[in-house]
């Protein structure tokens, strides 16, 4: 059976009820840069980031038993519990400083903005990883480098035309993951 | 919502999220350890390194432990390991007449394990571990696994890589307490 075709909410029932470690393989293929992502943003240090993933993937295998898919998206839980591993670490090493509050608000994303924005970004993160390798390719140097679609052709010695034809692909094969995921509606 | 308009939106998203940093290679090891737990009982999360003198120290203690039950447990169980390609070692300065045969399994899913036999190498200093370590042309070392070795000089060590990383480079290093290091082990 090919796991890497089935939902995370399926992989994660997998995971909860049989502790499948080869449906744990691919919500790892599926997550790990999505989760390396938001962890590296918010614990910054790239050792102590590896750790919190870590731990991340530990929780995952752990309290698969407590995601319930009525409640929410396999992703909308894999973000939330990179983000718990992420501040458990961080609440680890900070000490709460009280002295040095700030004067004036921050005129950035407040909390929930930022919360909101980084989670639309994991969901991408994962979806570009959930597609087959010949389209995520094409679209990871088009979006994620800036290439134009007849430099992805030179870079990968293809037709123009299979570029354009993988991308598009890709692109609709997104398109039906990020409206399950409600990132486009 | 048109289909244009839904691609363009596709587009747009993609665009704000910007590319992911890679996580490093040996991380899917190592978080797959984490949960399923170790393949061996050798730690491979030892390739965290602690930066204090008590950290090491501690590191050191555990490496020694783990050491001992590996060998306890390879010695009394059987194996279902593959060689798929054996990689030899050879000590290097002091330790010149040490060495070591690494044994990388075939791969039968994501993984690879790897088992190294050493020989010869006397144990670390107080504080101190050893280290293998692989690493590609272009990328950064990978430390696969930690260990240490008996009064004999010899010890085996169990570890898994992700069945695709490349290497090109394949060496053991000794860790000290303070910090420092030395490569003691390097392709013959």
């Amino acid at each position: 059976m090919d796991l890497s075709a089935l939902s995370d909410e399926d992989l994660l029932e997998l995971v909860a009820e049989r502790r499948d470690g080869e449906a744990f393989e691919v919500l790892y293929r599926r997550y790990s840069r999505a989760v390396y992502a938001v962890v590296r943003r918010m614990v910054g240090d790239p050792g102590r980031s590896e750790d919190v993933v870590q731990e991340a993937f530990a929780s995952v295998w752990r309290a698969a038993r407590g995601y319930r898919r009525e409640r929410g998206s396999g992703a909308g839980w894999m973000f939330a519990i990179s983000r718990n591993a992420a501040a458990d670490a961080l609440r680890a090493r900070t000490p709460v400083a009280v002295g040095d509050l700030p004067d004036q608000a921050d005129p950035g994303l407040g909390p929930e903005e930022r919360t909101a924005a980084g989670l639309e970004a994991f969901k991408v993160h994962a979806a570009v990883d959930s597609l087959p390798e010949r389209e995520r390719e094409v679209i990871e140097l088009a979006y994620f480098s800036g290439l134009s679609q007849s430099e992805v052709a030179e870079r990968l010695s293809l037709p123009l035309g299979t570029v354009k034809t993988r991308t598009r692909s890709g692109l609709a094969r997104l398109a039906e993951r990020l409206a399950d995921e409600r990132v486009v509606s | 919502m048109s289909d244009e308009r839904y691609i363009s939106e596709i587009e747009d998203r993609l665009r704000e999220a910007g590319a992911p940093p890679t996580p490093p290679a040996h991380l899917h090891a190592i978080a797959r350890a984490e949960a399923l737990g170790p393949p061996d009982v050798v730690n491979i999360r030892s390739v965290v390194r602690p930066s204090s003198r008590v950290g090491r120290l501690v590191l050191a203690a555990a490496v020694l432990t783990a050491s001992a039950a590996a060998a306890l447990v390879i010695g009394v169980g059987g194996s279902s390991f593959h060689v798929d390609r054996s990689v030899n070692l050879q000590g290097a300065g002091r330790v010149a007449s040490a060495s070591a045969v690494v044994d990388i399994g075939s791969s039968g899913g994501p993984v690879r394990d790897v088992q190294m036999h050493v020989s010869g190498l006397p144990p670390a200093p107080k504080g101190g571990y050893y280290e293998l370590w692989m690493q590609d042309g272009s990328s950064e070392p990978t430390g696969l696994v930690a260990f240490d070795t008996s009064g004999s000089g010899s010890v085996v060590a169990n570890t898994t890589i992700p069945r695709d990383m490349p290497w090109t480079k394949c060496w053991v290093t000794l860790e000290r307490a303070d910090g420092s290091r030395t490569t003691v082990l390097t392709l013959a």
